[in-house]
């Protein structure tokens, strides 16, 4: 009896091990298979590019008058959106749903890797002083950038971002016409979504939920 | 009697009437949002209803708490959002005017003293039969994003 269930566990043992290898490839396989493609987020809102495009350097000045270049853009994801701080009705809607993408629950354990930036196109107007106090009225941790107007085009160039000066009127005031679109940038300093109006807050923070996941599954 | 009772009856129906015509431009939902303290312009939204039979024209409007006011509408041209000042608004008989975010507006320009929230403001409208009209509103801290959500589901 002891000798038959010696005999059977010593012809049992390879299977034993072959099933248990195949059992620990399957499961590598399948942890590849989960892991490795992540799947591209589906239903968004926001545009996602198909490839990450990197950005090409550019150098404008934070409102502190700080350089702010590529580099200010690397190791934190940057919502980025241009205007200027004589815009009535387009500028303060997306600076108030910049404010409430930054202050929803959803991100509260993301804001140290999260910055939010005006880019104003318009310098002669909006000293870096000036858009200190813009920027600030909607939060403290929003950074004003502006700076002369080729290195602003060098980087609205790159993110299709598109604006251009009307004729001025009898008073010397001039509006800017300006694109309304947030543009996502990654902590690589790559290009990633965009939002395009009409802008709300929930569907910015749910989808940046994603594309974040996505981009950091890759 | 009841001839008489008709008559009387006429008579204060045609006045309510000329009574509505007199003051055929009623104003509501208006809303001055406040800006950052440093913004030289703002804006003001509101719904314009011109109850009277005939077409009202505003041609110009002032404040005494900006240096100009102006009506603009705000239009999306090659892919770039588009500000364009109107030398007046046609408000047509019975009708009303919406002037909300992303679309026609009231603007501000130039605050004779920065304005918060709770400040008083007033709207001077001249119509083109020469016709004046104020309005008083205060500066309030408005969420724009949801008018503006408002506004992309009714049209």
């Amino acid at each position: 009896m002891s000798t038959d269930s010696n005999k059977n566990k010593s012809s049992l043992t390879p299977i034993i091990v072959v099933a248990l290898l195949s059992l620990a490839v399957g499961l590598w396989a399948s942890q590849q298979l989960l892991q490795k493609p992540a799947p591209v987020p589906k239903n968004l809102e926001a545009t996602l590019l198909d490839k990450a495009k990197p950005l090409t350097d550019f150098s404008l000045i934070d409102h502190d008058k700080n350089v702010f270049d590529l580099k200010r853009l690397k190791n934190n994801w940057s919502f980025l959106f241009f205007g200027f701080t004589h815009c009535p009705d387009v500028c303060p809607l997306a600076m108030q749903v910049m404010k409430k993408v930054w202050d929803s629950p959803e991100l509260t354990n993301n804001k140290k890797n999260l910055q939010m930036i005006f880019v104003s196109v318009d310098p002669d107007r909006d000293k870096p002083e000036l858009l200190k106090r813009y920027t600030q009225y909607y939060n403290p941790a929003f950074i004003g950038v502006t700076g002369v107007a080729n290195q602003i085009d060098i980087l609205t160039r790159q993110l299709g971002i598109l604006y251009g000066f009307d004729d001025p009127n009898e008073n010397g005031d001039y509006n800017v016409s300006h694109s309304g679109q947030i543009i996502l940038i990654d902590p690589q300093g790559n290009m990633r979504a965009v939002f395009s109006p009409p802008l709300t807050p929930q569907s910015i923070v749910k989808d940046f939920i994603e594309i974040k996941k996505f981009v950091e599954n890759i | 009697m009841k001839k008489l009772t008709s008559y009387l009856l006429l008579i204060a129906l045609s006045s309510i009437t000329i009574a509505a015509d007199k003051h055929s431009l009623s104003f509501k939902k208006i809303t001055v949002p406040e800006a950052p303290p440093v913004a030289a312009v703002m804006v003001a939204y509101m719904d314009i209803t011109n109850s009277s039979n005939k077409a009202k024209t505003i041609k110009q409007i002032s404040s005494p708490q900006f240096k100009r006011v102006e009506i603009h509408n705000m239009s999306m041209s090659d892919g770039m959002m588009k500000m364009e000042q109107m030398q007046s608004l046609k408000i047509k008989p019975r009708a009303t005017v919406k002037l909300e975010t992303g679309g026609l507006h009231i603007m501000l320009i130039k605050p004779v003293k920065p304005l918060k929230h709770g400040d008083k403001i007033e709207l001077t409208f001249k119509l083109a039969s020469g016709e004046l009209t104020t309005i008083s509103s205060s500066v309030q801290k408005v969420d724009l994003t949801d008018s503006h959500k408002h506004h992309h589901h009714h049209h």
